[in-house]
């Protein structure tokens, strides 16, 4: 039975990590989800300009301590996306459903 | 993608969550802040006189909350979010407003200062304690099994 869809964009579990903190926060700071991940700058670069096209999150450049910040926050699509491809991984993970990728 | 893969899925979410709730400290210094603000507030309707010296301070006290929660934490995490904490916000803004306007009823009956500073003492007292909840249900959130 084909009851959800997995979102490809959230699939890369560095990516679902992101989006599992912002689901938490109103807004991280890239350091933070930088110590979540455990992923490189780059990497995590990558990764968040990936989820900034969807529009899965936004990002924004704060100064403090007299260096630029980005902190991200997941917007509503992002957040309706990510509780979708959660359900859909745990009826997966119950071997309750057939997933289609989308 | 198969069962193997999602419940890996899942553990890398676990993971994420879990390193999240070890870097939310919450000093009690920090819970008493809240506590402190809540009072503020709630005192600056008994002492209209001096409003201003309470509700000043106030604003300040959260600006500079929200500026030490986000330099400690790398994150922002706003009150009214969803989820299991939503029920304490509302509860103990409803506990705030009551004693806000027992404060206001206090200063028009004339009772004693000592009196609209116990009121005050009593927001404290609740939004300290309310702050330690919130901070537990949160933890405990974030640290719930997503594979059940």
């Amino acid at each position: 039975m084909t009851v959800q869809k997995l979102d490809m964009v959230l699939h890369p579990p560095a990516r679902l990590q992101i989006a599992a903190v912002l689901a938490n926060v109103s807004e991280a700071e890239f350091a933070r989800l930088k110590d979540v991940t455990q992923c490189a700058d780059s990497v995590l670069s990558k990764h968040l300009s990936a989820l900034a096209e969807a529009g899965h999150v936004t990002l924004r450049k704060a100064a403090r301590d007299g260096r630029q910040r980005t902190w991200a926050s997941l917007t509503a699509s992002g957040k309706r996306a990510f509780v979708a491809h959660v359900s859909a991984l745990q009826e997966l993970a119950a071997g309750a459903a057939t997933i289609q990728n989308v | 993608m198969d069962e193997t893969e999602a419940q890996a899925a899942l553990t890398a979410m676990e993971q994420a969550n879990e390193r999240l709730a070890g870097a939310m400290d919450c000093p009690p210094w920090r819970h008493a802040a809240f506590g402190a603000v809540m009072a503020a507030i709630v005192a600056a309707a008994g002492f209209r006189e001096y409003f201003i010296f309470f509700y000043l301070p106030a604003m300040l006290g959260v600006v500079l909350l929200v500026r030490s929660d986000r330099r400690r934490t790398g994150t922002f995490v706003n009150g009214w979010r969803r989820g299991k904490t939503l029920p304490l916000s509302i509860v103990l803004m409803g506990v705030m407003l009551v004693l806000i306007f027992a404060e206001i009823h206090a200063r028009l009956a004339g009772l004693s200062a000592g009196t609209r500073i116990s009121i005050g003492g009593v927001a404290f007292a609740i939004a300290t304690a309310a702050s330690v909840i919130f901070q537990r249900i949160y933890l405990a959130e974030l640290r719930k099994d997503l594979r059940s």
